[in-house]
């Protein structure tokens, strides 16, 4: 009896201290606890590719970043998702919408405080491909130095990076899909540089042309162009043999990519001296003047989806765009010289239209694999 | 004695295999540095010169070559390890500096002795050219599609353009624009040049690429730059240009 007395107090006792014990901890202040905490989810890179397409050479892969598909999936969701800028309105594709071929639709675009920006979105089509430099300017060198960038400026989403960082690493989803991408063995290990991979791996994806009727009819000849399409792209090329003008397009739009990736004035502004350009353009990345007032040559796949135009949306039209080509442009000491009056009539004018209006592909910007995610 | 003689067949063997692997042959490097230059100046992109009564500066010059190689005294001759080299200039040539260093093409691992000759084509083969930039790795200078005409079928082996101020009024009003394509364009430079490879040592030699040569003839007498400022498809003109063009290549030092 004395025993079974003890062992009820010893009992109520133990409860009472074990008790406590039995109750959920309270959830802890600040990021959850990190180290190890992704290691149960499996990490198995799955490689993808860039899907052959004629014409088209290898594109550069670099080695520090191979394509894998969660990296790709990760990166299409972090381009979509406003989480990157500072009041979470705005992400990456508020500019870059795959309905325009990844620009916006607007002369200069504005970031999350309203403000205008300096330039018109770029189109993000066959990024992979762009060997000499990204922006307008070429001021960032490749795909994972230029996702860096518009986080952090103040006229576009205005955000910093260490905040982001956190706010990757608080989020329910994200911390398991950077581990499936990178490997990563705890949240503690997201960073920057892995979210701009990710991006660049899905901006890499961004291959154009397959559904155009360019490629359909052009380059894989499957069908005929129409009379209009096929004087246009004599013209375009210079490949009638002198029957028609030579519209002087394919010197700087060549194919398959219809961008030479160069850096070039043509002629949208008179300068007399080469510092009277207001926007210097590429001069002031490289700081030689004779680049004051270049931009990058944009490609014209989907240009009819992209208006308006130039650096600084300045053409409403391919119209507006062709009447400025044929005039010569403005002088300047650095005018490319491939810009010289051309003499095209209205008739040869609508020939060329008809011609770029085959550089359509919007299979492309149909693509559900290049959507919002969240929609 | 037979223990001693069994083992020393084996050690025999070991050292006269060892004796082969060790002759090696000696190498040294060569560097050929191409300056592009005017009149002898070395070309600096947007610099002005002196033409005819006016002035002109160039904006992109670049030059593909191919099957490069320097020729021994004995007349076998040496390739160089990449079979195509692109002399851009338009990258390089951004200051005085970089001009006059000129762009480099490094052949590694020479065999060390006397050299007399440097060979290579202005263009590329008839088998390089009949690929397109597709056929080419990432990286490699012809999966470049900037410098591809894909209706000629060709690659643009010469690039020379810029402005000229023919009135020397100070308005560069007249821009010219020659680019070289084509089989037929392709011309093999043969050049004399006195080469001493050594052991572990890197010879340079300079060959200039005087844009002068090209605009003017023999006699003196200046291009008519405006009475042809783009030169693209016209197969003559651009056999004219070759032919200047390879005339415009010397060795210096």
């Amino acid at each position: 009896m004395k025993f079974a007395k003890t062992f009820l107090i010893l009992t109520i006792v133990s409860t009472l201290v074990w008790s406590p014990g039995c109750k959920k901890d309270p959830k802890p202040d600040g990021p959850p606890k990190t180290e190890g905490d992704l290691i149960d989810i499996p990490y198995n890179p799955e490689p993808a590719s860039i899907p052959s397409q004629d014409e088209y050479p290898a594109m550069a892969i670099p080695e520090s970043n191979p394509l894998t598909k969660d990296g790709i999936a990760l990166g299409r969701m972090l381009f979509f998702d406003p989480i990157l800028s500072s009041d979470s309105t705005m992400s990456c594709s508020s500019c870059h919408l795959p309905e325009h071929s990844f620009t916006d639709g607007l002369a200069i675009s504005p970031g999350v405080t309203g403000e205008l920006g300096r330039r018109s979105s770029m189109s993000l089509v066959n990024m992979g491909y762009q060997d000499n430099a990204l922006f307008w300017d070429g001021r960032s060198q490749t795909l994972e130095t230029q996702a860096l960038l518009p986080v952090e400026d103040p006229i576009e989403l205005h955000e910093d990076w260490p905040n982001v960082v956190e706010k990757f690493k608080n989020h329910p989803d994200y911390p398991a899909r950077f581990r499936k991408a990178f490997g990563i063995l705890d949240r503690s290990e997201i960073t920057k540089e892995l979210a701009a991979k990710a991006i660049a791996q899905f901006e890499r994806t961004l291959v154009v042309g397959k559904g155009s009727r360019f490629y359909k009819v052009f380059v894989q000849q499957n069908g005929f162009p129409s009379d209009e399409e096929l004087r246009g792209y004599l013209m375009f090329f210079d490949a009638s043999n002198g029957a028609l003008p030579d519209a002087q397009c394919f010197h700087c739009h060549n194919r398959p990519f219809f961008t030479n990736n160069q850096y070039l004035n043509n002629g949208l502004d008179e300068a007399q001296t080469l510092e009277d350009f207001v926007d210097k353009g590429r001069g002031a990345v490289t700081g030689n003047n004779f680049d004051n007032g270049r931009f990058k040559t944009p490609t014209l796949w989907n240009i009819a989806l992209t208006a308006p135009y130039m650096h600084d949306g300045r053409f409403q039209t391919l119209e507006e765009v062709l009447d400025h080509y044929a005039s010569g442009g403005h002088y300047a000491i650095n005018l490319d010289p491939l810009i010289t009056d051309i003499h095209l009539n209205e008739d040869q004018k609508a020939d060329l239209l008809a011609f770029l209006h085959t550089l359509t592909d919007t299979t492309f910007t149909k693509n559900p694999e290049f959507q919002n995610p969240f929609e | 004695m037979k223990k001693i003689l069994l083992l020393l067949l084996p050690l025999s063997i070991l050292f006269l295999s060892s004796c082969k692997d060790e002759k090696v042959d000696a190498f040294g490097n060569v560097d050929l540095n191409f300056v592009a230059t005017y009149d002898g100046t070395p070309i600096v992109i947007g610099d002005q010169f002196n033409y005819d009564n006016g002035k002109i500066f160039f904006d992109k010059i670049r030059v593909y070559i191919s099957n490069t190689r320097i020729q021994t005294d004995n007349g076998s001759s040496f390739v160089e390890a990449d079979d195509v080299e692109v002399l851009d200039f338009t990258q390089n040539n951004t200051n005085a500096e970089k001009a006059g260093n000129g762009v480099t093409v490094d052949m590694t691992e020479v065999p060390i002795g006397g050299y007399n000759k440097l060979l290579f084509n202005v263009g590329l083969t008839n088998d390089q050219n009949a690929m397109i930039p597709a056929d080419f790795p990432a990286g490699h200078p012809l999966n470049n599609t900037e410098p591809y005409w894909s209706d000629w079928e060709s690659y643009i082996f010469v690039t020379i353009s810029g402005r000229a101020d023919l009135d020397n009024s100070g308005d560069f009003e007249q821009g010219f624009v020659y680019h070289v394509g084509g089989n037929s364009t392709r011309r093999a430079m043969n050049l004399s040049d006195r080469i001493i490879v050594a052991d572990g040592q890197t010879t340079s030699s300079k060959i200039n690429f005087d844009l002068k040569k090209v605009l003017y003839d023999a006699a003196g007498n200046p291009f008519d730059i405006a009475s042809v400022s783009q030169v693209h498809t016209q197969v003559d003109i651009m056999e004219d240009f070759a032919d200047r063009i390879a005339q415009a290549f010397s060795v210096v030092e």
